[in-house]
């Protein structure tokens, strides 16, 4: 990407809570929390107004914890399938702007730029159009950040939210704008890098800056010169591709706080059932197969429990998984689980070998092939196997 | 039953039996939109004062309409099936 390019990013405020505040216009200007569905003492919040924001309550935080900050907060569950419907809608809209568009999250977008002034007028022309037709449609606002690079236009919309916009023409600008920030402001730096980094007087983009490249490798690798790139508003790349360039993710997951805990081994072998389905679709989506297998349960009072094996046929296949996270629990002697928190994940992944002997093989893998198929066309869980039903 | 398709809906509340029920409808189409302007919910009318938010999903070959209307005191949500061309009431939002 040469120094002209130009990178938008639209971050919707406060998304989730926004539109529930949109859906229900008694909601407006009140704290409000968007978490799990009639369970507010034992859920996260999972998005919060810019009302409860301002009171300390944030994304992640314990719900219990929220509401002790602010008890008069409306607590509201979570409807995924208006969120998802908003952010296809908001998706198109872009995409009449730019053929380059990038949904980056649910609630975040990419939109290349570069070249784009002549044809669409002044960069603040686009950007005052993108959010009045966001606004127009669904009453939301959006704050936009435009720079050389996709890391700086980020963090720029970051920096004046919400309804804000915020645009650094070059990567001088970009620089200067970035300057004071604090390192913690940066994406991808959480609580541990910010430690590691203000232990080492890093305290803002200027010093991260400036830092000598040895002592940053020396410390953090590649993620080090990753940071520093993009303190430097240049084109860093992706600090996934930068920690990964084989691109193959460590592991792939899926975790579920149940509504409260159970040992209704039926219930919970359906959620292991489950999980294991979803970690097998994104394995085959990605088009990899697992060795190791990782089971974690925990009933959220004391400490929880989990162990990994690793088997020498690797697998894609949500029901093999299951099985493997049985023989898990088999092994560690466990018989009866008290479950509120389940996980599974996969690691060390390999590309995904597809040539078997057996006819039982191959007919299993056109199964899983023509499933994937029809839950793609349908939606999520068309189509699922019968054994994730139970009368629990 | 457990139900997968229900994971991000697994706690809704217990509305005693209000979700789903059918309702009749009354809406106008114009320039290429549909707006519903009354209900009628267990023999009561309810008028559309406004319609707060408006978006589609699809449940397997039903698409699904879903509109977050009020009646000035009360938040519905109401939701047209293209399938089955009938409109049910899903849930009461606020009141």
């Amino acid at each position: 990407m040469g120094q002209d390019s130009l990178l938008l990013h639209l971050d919707m405020d406060a998304f989730f809570a926004s539109i529930e505040q949109q859906v229900n216009p008694a909601l407006r200007g009140k704290p409000l929390i968007v978490g799990g569905r009639n369970q507010k003492y034992r859920s996260v919040v999972c998005a919060a107004s810019y009302e409860a924001k301002a009171l300390g309550i944030d994304s992640a935080m314990p719900s219990w914890k929220a509401l002790r900050i602010c008890p008069e907060a409306v607590f509201v569950p979570a409807d995924t399938t208006r969120y998802l419907f908003t952010s296809r809608e908001i998706f198109e809209i872009l995409k009449t702007f730019s053929p380059q568009t990038e949904m980056f999250a649910i609630d975040e977008f990419f939109l290349d730029l570069t070249g784009c002034s002549q044809l669409l007028g002044s960069l603040e022309t686009i950007s005052l159009e993108i959010k009045q037709r966001i606004h127009q449609r669904f009453g939301l606002t959006s704050s936009i950040g435009i720079a050389p690079t996709k890391v700086t236009a980020k963090m720029a919309a970051k920096t004046k939210k919400p309804d804000g916009l915020v645009i650094w023409r070059t990567a001088a600008e970009a620089r200067a704008g970035l300057r004071n920030l604090p390192v913690e402001k940066i994406c991808g730096v959480g609580s541990q890098l910010k430690r590691r980094l203000n232990l080492l007087g890093v305290m803002t983009c200027a010093d991260l800056a400036e830092f000598p490249d040895r002592i940053l490798q020396q410390h953090f690798g590649v993620v080090g010169r990753w940071l520093k790139a993009v303190c430097r508003a240049e084109d860093a790349g992706d600090i996934r591709d930068a920690a990964q360039p084989s691109e193959i993710p460590k592991s792939v997951g899926h975790s579920q706080t149940l509504p409260e805990v159970t040992h209704d081994q039926d219930y919970i072998h359906s959620w292991m059932y489950l999980l294991s389905e979803m970690v097998g679709e994104r394995l085959r989506r990605q088009e990899l197969q697992a060795r190791t297998v990782h089971f974690y349960y925990s009933d959220g009072f004391s400490g929880g429990w989990g162990r990994q094996r690793t088997f020498i046929e690797p697998t894609d296949d949500g029901q093999e998984i299951f099985h493997r996270c049985l023989d898990i629990i088999e092994s560690g002697g466990i018989r009866n689980l008290n479950v509120r928190v389940l996980a599974i994940s996969t690691s060390q992944l390999v590309p995904a070998q597809k040539q078997f002997l057996f006819e039982k093989q191959i007919k299993r893998m056109r199964l899983l092939e023509y499933v994937d198929t029809i839950n793609h066309r349908f939606g999520e869980w068309t189509i699922f196997p019968a054994a994730v039903l139970t009368n629990a | 039953m457990f139900n997968p398709q229900s994971r991000w809906d697994r706690h809704l509340p217990n509305q005693e039996n209000f979700e789903g029920e059918r309702i009749e409808v009354g809406a106008v189409f114009k320039e290429g939109k549909m707006i519903p302007r009354w209900f009628i919910h267990r023999g009561r009318k309810f008028p559309i004062q406004q319609i707060t938010y408006e978006w589609r999903d699809k449940k397997g070959l039903e698409e699904r309409r879903h509109f977050a209307v009020t009646d000035g005191t009360n938040v519905f949500q109401i939701t047209f099936s293209h399938r089955y061309l009938h409109w049910r009431v899903q849930r009461i939002v606020a009141q």
